[in-house]
């Protein structure tokens, strides 16, 4: 005997797929109700993590205000000197920061989980003066040749006189990229790598490539000099002083 | 609203805390320190050679700083106070520019009268740093921080400029100056004391 649903006149078995066919269709549509409410809150509240953040910054107004001037260190205290400078020579570098080129990642170091880049550029110039120290040339080192037609100096140990570098920006040369999750290229490390690069250029030794420049400028600044006391008719000789004594030794 | 539906409001809640919270983790891990800065490898170019004829009469180092504050008004939450500060060392030095020396000989007496011009002040960068509390902030606020380096240079020349520094360096010029002529056989008479001593009324001794 088959089993027949009184009430709709259906058999069992059709019965029962149906309702299981119904079971599916709401358990479809409750999930697409649950994706929907999941999205929604997901949107909402980025959405309110991102407008608290820009209702806070859109009222911002910032002052700015300047604390008193505390009086300045002195490193030094000033000393006498006697430094002639005879060639400027202004060296110019790029100070160059790509973080791609340094990081590794590792799983153990929380550190190094960085998402994104860090590249900054800054031209550097750096102001060398060169010249002799005028207390390290001694009565010796003058000499008037026998007939009064040249005057032969010599000269002490070319040294660096005054160097420096331009700290202000120009801020069209700056080139400052982040990207990710990254800071900003930061006042701090721009004026980092400006003193790093000033600190590299020092380091290498620039004299040699402009030592003829040097010399022959001091042997302008001397004639100046002897001009200027009336020997018109004088040549001035400008010789170092240790390839002099080497010479007279030999 | 059923079990299932809050258990599943609960859990997107969850997952977007979670994110939210993984997000600032991943920025505080990220963050980058101005200690560890490598530096790439360049060329240094000379770009320029200049004669010069100066003489350099004495120098001092100076350090100084200014500072900066700014109150970010906020609307949610209580307003930020960032501060700044700029320091700056630089050598300082009083120059004269030889071309300017005026020399007037008497060579009968090898006796040479100079006239010197003012001395000059410069000032040439050693450092320069600057500190702030939220580094990304003032990247944002200042373009750029060179309003506040010239105010430190002014500081420094303020400091350094000074009268009795000059008076000092014109000093130091003279001895200088002496000791070159000297070396040439000269005996040297500054105009400007030759002026002085006639204003006081100081009579050179007759040789």
């Amino acid at each position: 005997m088959s089993t027949i649903n009184r009430k709709k006149g259906l058999p069992l078995q059709k019965q029962d797929n149906l309702t299981r066919q119904l079971t599916g269709m709401r358990l479809v549509k409750q999930l697409h109700i649950i994706i929907y409410i999941g999205a929604l809150t997901v949107v909402l509240s980025v959405g309110a993590v991102l407008s608290l953040t820009a209702c806070s910054k859109c009222g911002s107004e910032t002052s700015i205000e300047e604390k008193p001037k505390v009086e300045s260190i002195i490193l030094s205290h000033i000393k006498q000197k006697s430094d002639l400078v005879t060639t400027e020579v202004r060296v110019r570098k790029l100070a160059i920061y790509d973080s791609s080129l340094h990081e590794r990642f590792s799983l153990k170091d929380p550190k190094t989980w960085k998402w994104g880049e860090r590249k900054c550029i800054v031209p550097v110039d750096v102001t060398i003066k060169y010249g002799y120290d005028l207390r390290d040339l001694t009565i010796d080192d003058v000499k008037l040749t026998d007939d009064s037609t040249a005057v032969v100096i010599l000269l002490p140990e070319l040294k660096v006189i005054d160097s420096g570098y331009e700290a202000k920006v120009e801020e069209g040369a700056v080139v400052r990229m982040s990207s990710g999750f990254r800071d900003k290229i930061s006042h701090e490390e721009v004026d980092k790598l400006m003193e790093m690069t000033y600190r590299k250029v020092m380091a290498e030794d620039f004299s040699k490539m402009v030592q003829t420049d040097i010399e022959h400028n001091a042997k302008t600044v001397f004639e100046g000099i002897v001009r200027g006391l009336g020997m018109k008719n004088v040549e001035v000789i400008v010789k170092r002083k240790k390839e002099w004594e080497r010479s007279i030794k030999v | 609203m059923g079990k299932k539906h809050k258990g599943l409001i609960v859990a997107t809640v969850c997952v977007v805390v979670v994110g939210i919270v993984i997000a600032v983790l991943a920025k505080q891990c990220g963050r980058d320190e101005v200690e560890t800065l490598p530096m790439e490898d360049t060329m240094a170019s000379i770009e320029e050679v200049r004669p010069r004829g100066e003489l350099y009469v004495c120098s001092a180092l100076i350090e100084d700083y200014t500072t900066q504050r700014a109150i970010e008004h906020n609307l949610l939450w209580e307003d930020d106070t960032h501060s700044c500060v700029q320091t700056m060392t630089q050598k300082c030095s009083y120059k004269i520019d030889l071309d300017k020396v005026e020399y007037r000989t008497n060579d009968s007496t090898r006796i040479v009268y100079v006239r010197l011009p003012e001395v000059e002040y410069v000032a040439s960068t050693q450092s320069s740093t600057f500190l702030s509390d939220d580094s990304n902030y003032w990247a944002q606020r200042l373009p750029n921080t060179n309003a506040l380096k010239r105010k430190v240079e002014q500081q420094i020349r303020r400091r350094f400029d000074t009268p009795s520094n000059r008076r000092k360096a014109e000093r130091f010029a003279e001895d200088a100056i002496s000791e070159v002529l000297g070396q040439l056989g000269y005996e040297v008479e500054f105009e400007r004391k030759l002026k002085k001593d006639v204003e006081t009324g100081i009579q050179k001794p007759k040789s």
